[in-house]
């Protein structure tokens, strides 16, 4: 093949463009399922204690590499799409793009951040969580926020104490609230005794978070360090294809109880996005036999007791990878 | 629920007919091809005896075996001479789930080598419908012709009026003149230009690889119109509808969820993060525009809705439309790997775009991304301009430019014309040392698949029987699975790449669709089985293996008679001397070397001499002599 003799210049014009294609033997796209119904729901850290006995603001305590308070948001961010932060007044709070409120009367414990964070958020209810939680686990946040049914609060009873820092309100509570308050009357006890209220007992509460690891908070130095050496490993799953659009995200981390090995963390996989059992993983959270798991995108494997270390990155993809 | 749908299914589906007892020829096949003779206008009926039919079975099989045939040694793939065979399979028009596909083979304008490109849809049904096992189209019309075939005629038509339309216009124009009853098989103006990766269209589907477009084109064949008729009948109704209703809900099951959910567009975000995505004319394997012409984007933004091809329960087609020009068509992985990554355009609209010319002028896009990628680095180091050819005026990453160069390929207009030729060819005329570059196998260019971090896919593109194919060589699958170091070149690879080209040899030659191969649960058993219900055979797991790796040796058998040599098995020197700059591969080498032993590894697991020649043992254990 020769050059031609004239240099000429690449051609321009456009063809006419091929019409529509014809929905030949077709079908309409499958619309997401219905809207999860925590997603009514707003998530809500109250972070405006005062941390005396913690002796440093624990919103700012250093915990796997970030703020305490941006580690709570960040497992909010995963079950609830309105997050607010209550915060005393004056107090300096780590910058995480949300809005943050502050306490309109201060030092009334819960009752006093409820107040305001009642009324601050558009949702018709909110799960209240402290910013002293670093293992909440979304499958327990979801188990909570849907669980008002006819009620006006929903309130986990773990080991024989109500805990009213991982509740769900709805926002119809304010005026009991302020009378709470007016009265003096600080104690979430009096609202539960108050209003229409659901008891979540330890039974169902463990079929969300089997070692209760949601319960576990920091008042004092001693919980700080017992923390951080107990935690779990944290691994992170990459989703491509069917789970990613099951899952809505493309990144989901999760704590890996005992053993850490992929079968646990495909375990919390299953309970932190229900969504994928039955597609993706067995009810026991096992691999589906149509998907594969990729070690940080390199060795490939379907081995349930492979260990796996803090910070690992888990792929999870169809078997059919390729054409 | 289950057991439900598999009896409503066989309740309600529409049995196929029993063979007549004494007819001499096994359920699924007609007993005979059709001769179509262009430059005589003439056309004549040929047995196919059954011990042919049997050792090939069908589809890449047959058609290999014919093809062996039919083209007289040293034929110039353009000449009269090569014929353009196209192929039905015994499971064709049964109710089991995608096999509505045929098979064209011929020799190829891009490679010399063999090309078995498959197709789907009404087509495939019509032409297995008009009597015949395979249509052999010889010889070079006077002028532009089309040709209308039914059972018992074939006419020739004046396709004057037809030249210049796309495929699909031209599709449009002869069901209007002629009912919709019938399907049309057509090339657009590149397969009329002959452009040596045209395609042949029908269905909106193309057998897309190694221009068999060009090949139509060059016997003045616009296109071929087969109305149906009854499909012949099947051995055992009963048994064929029981393993229909198994597939079929295999088929809606976990197995194939990828392909209903995103389709092959799911590659793309998962191709990158493992590093195994093209781009930039293979410099790199990762790409940043990546995460906006993934599958999960282009879903959630420009998703209008999802179709099958006729008799597919899974459905994997997805439709996109284009938020600049409203217009929408379909995309799949390897489309928006060519037209985006390797060429570096990141706008999904540009790809959409881009693959809607292709399709109007109906052009390989793997062929047409590749040849253009290596334009534009030619273009970047000044090698048009120095020997002597206009430039390109085109860069990485523009979209518009990118567009217009397809245009000028479609038309053979300016560069385009040595654009046309393909990568390999383009790159000896331009010199430079730009070859280097031209990244392909026997001049076919790459799909988009990493050789250098998937190092089974690299020996399989090596050793390809038509180049460098992910259709005809599944071995990325051994890469993606566990047990296997996707970044070690071993030379047990070798024959994990020979038993995944079996593999695709067997499903090509049945034929059903490979996007179900994750519904059996042995596909040798299964589809013995399949094949016994159909013809009567008494067919077992174990004869079908030896058919799988006879359709192999078979296109071997074609291309050493063409004259191929050890040195054709081999990879471009880019992918042999640089290392990968990016992502989880980063510094991942495949030297020559290494992909030597594994290249001795396949010839080994072949029965082939280490030259990588079908040796006397293997040709006699195989009764290859058969073919000819």
């Amino acid at each position: 093949m020769r050059p031609p003799s004239s240099a000429g210049t690449p051609p321009t014009q456009r063809a006419s463009r091929p019409p529509l294609l014809a929905n030949q033997a077709g079908d309409a796209i499958r619309r997401p399922a219905a809207p999860d119904p925590a997603r009514a729901c707003a998530g809500v850290v109250l972070a405006g204690g005062l941390s005396t006995r913690m002796g440093h603001p624990k919103a700012w305590l250093p915990f796997g590499g970030i703020p305490l308070l941006e580690r709570v948001v960040e497992r909010l961010r995963t079950v609830f799409p309105e997050i607010v932060v209550v915060g005393a007044e004056g107090q300096d709070l780590p910058d995480l793009g949300l809005p943050i409120v502050r306490d309109r009367r201060a030092a009334q414990g819960p009752l006093g951040g409820l107040e305001v964070a009642l009324t601050s958020v558009w949702s018709p209810a909110l799960f209240a969580v402290s910013c002293d939680a670093p293992f909440l686990q979304p499958s327990l946040m979801r188990l909570v926020s849907t669980s008002l049914g006819d009620h006006d609060t929903a309130v986990p009873r773990w080991q024989r104490r109500l805990n009213p820092l991982l509740a769900v309100y709805r926002t119809s509570l304010l005026p009991a609230v302020r009378k709470l308050l007016d009265e003096g009357r600080l104690r979430p006890a009096f609202l539960f005794e108050e209003a229409r209220t659901r008891i979540i007992e330890e039974e169902e509460l463990l079929s969300a978070d089997p070692t209760g690891l949601s319960f576990v908070n920091l008042n004092g130095p001693d919980d700080y360090r017992t923390a951080l050496a107990a935690a779990p490993p944290r691994v992170t799953f990459e989703l491509f294809g069917q789970p990613r659009v099951l899952a809505r995200a493309g990144e989901v981390t999760v704590d890996v109880v005992s053993p850490a090995t992929v079968g646990s963390a495909l375990a919390a996989l299953a309970r932190w996005v229900p969504q994928l059992v039955g597609p993706v993983l067995e009810a026991d959270g096992r691999l589906g036999p149509a998907f594969v798991l990729s070690l940080d995108g390199r060795e490939f494997t379907r081995d349930t007791g492979r260990r796996v270390a803090d910070g690992e990155h888990l792929l999870l993809m169809a078997a059919s990878a390729g054409g | 629920m289950t057991m439900a749908l598999s009896t409503q299914f066989e309740r309600h589906v529409r049995r196929p007919r029993q063979v007549e007892a004494g007819r001499g020829v096994p359920g699924g096949y007609w007993g005979r091809l059709l001769h179509v003779d262009l430059t005589s206008r003439s056309w004549d009926l040929q047995p196919l005896d059954g011990e042919l039919l049997r050792t090939t079975v069908g589809g890449a099989g047959l058609g290999a075996a014919l093809l062996l045939r039919w083209c007289p040694a040293g034929s110039d793939p353009l000449s009269p001479a090569n014929p353009l065979i196209l192929v039905t399979s015994p499971l064709l028009g049964t109710p089991l789930t995608t096999t509505s596909k045929y098979t064209v083979v011929t020799r190829s304008p891009l490679t010399g080598c063999i090309t078995d490109s498959l197709s789907s849809s009404f087509f495939a049904l019509a032409l297995k419908g008009v009597g015949a096992d395979a249509l052999v189209v010889t010889g070079r019309a006077e002028r532009p012709t089309w040709l209308e075939v039914r059972a018992g005629e074939v006419r020739f038509h004046d396709a004057a009026e037809l030249w210049g339309l796309s495929a699909a216009e031209t599709e449009r124009s002869l069901r209007d003149q002629l009912g919709h009853r019938c399907r049309v098989a057509a090339i657009g103006p590149a397969g009329e230009r002959l452009v040596r990766f045209a395609t042949i269209s029908n269905d909106r589907r193309h057998a897309g690889r190694g221009g068999t477009g060009a090949v139509m084109g060059s016997k003045n064949l616009k296109a071929i119109v087969a109305h149906p008729g009854p499909p012949p009948g099947v051995a055992d109704p009963d048994a064929l509808v029981a393993i229909a209703a198994r597939f079929r809900e295999r088929s809606l099951g976990p197995a194939t969820a990828k392909y209903r959910t995103l389709g092959t567009t799911a590659n793309v975000g998962l191709f990158n993060r493992l590093a195994a995505l093209p781009s930039y004319n293979f410099r790199r394997s990762t790409f940043e525009g990546a995460d906006g012409l993934s599958g999960e984007s282009l879903a959630a933004e420009r998703r209008v809705k999802r179709l099958s091809c006729a008799g597919c329960t899974v459905g994997c087609e997805h439709v996109f439309r284009s938020k600049f020009t409203g217009k929408a068509g379909r995309l799949e992985y390897e489309t928006l790997y060519a037209l985006g990554p390797l060429v570096g355009v990141a706008d999904p609209d540009a790809v959409l775009a881009c693959a809607q010319i292709c399709d109007r002028y109906g052009l390989d896009t793997i062929s047409a991304g590749g040849t253009v990628a290596w334009a534009l680095e030619a273009e970047e180091r000044g090698l048009f301009e120095a020997a002597g050819w206009p430039a390109l005026k085109a860069r990485f990453g523009e979209g518009e430019r990118l567009a217009g160069l397809l245009e000028a390929i479609g038309r053979r207009e300016g560069i385009g014309d040595l654009l046309a030729e393909g990568s390999l060819r383009a790159a000896r005329a331009v010199g430079g040392g730009s070859e280097a570059f031209a990244i392909q196998v026997k001049g076919m260019e790459l799909p988009g698949y990493e050789p250098r971090s998937l190092k089974t896919m690299a020996v399989g593109f090596a050793v390809g029987s038509r180049g460098a194919c992910h259709n005809r060589s599944g071995a990325y699958e051994a890469d993606f699975s566990p047990g296997v170091d996707r970044l070690k070149a071993e030379r047990g690879q070798g024959a994990l790449a020979a038993e995944s080209e079996d593999r695709s040899a067997i499903m090509d030659s049945l034929i059903v669709c490979k996007f179900l191969r994750h519904c059996f649960e042995d596909l040798y058993e299964e589809g013995a089985e399949m094949l016994r219900a159909v013809t009567g055979w008494d067919v077992t797991a174990e004869e079908l293996a030896t058919v799988a790796e006879r359709v192999s040796n078979l296109k071997k058998a074609f291309n050493e008679r063409e004259g191929w040599r050890r040195e054709d098995d081999t990879l471009p020197e880019r992918i042999l001397t640089e290392a990968l700059p990016t992502g989880v591969a980063a510094g991942s080498t495949l030297i020559r070397e290494d992909l030597d032993r594994m290249i001795e590894g396949y010839y080994e697991a072949r029965g082939w001499t280490r030259e990588g020649k079908i040796t006397r043992d293997t040709w006699e254990r195989l009764r290859l002599e058969r073919a000819y």
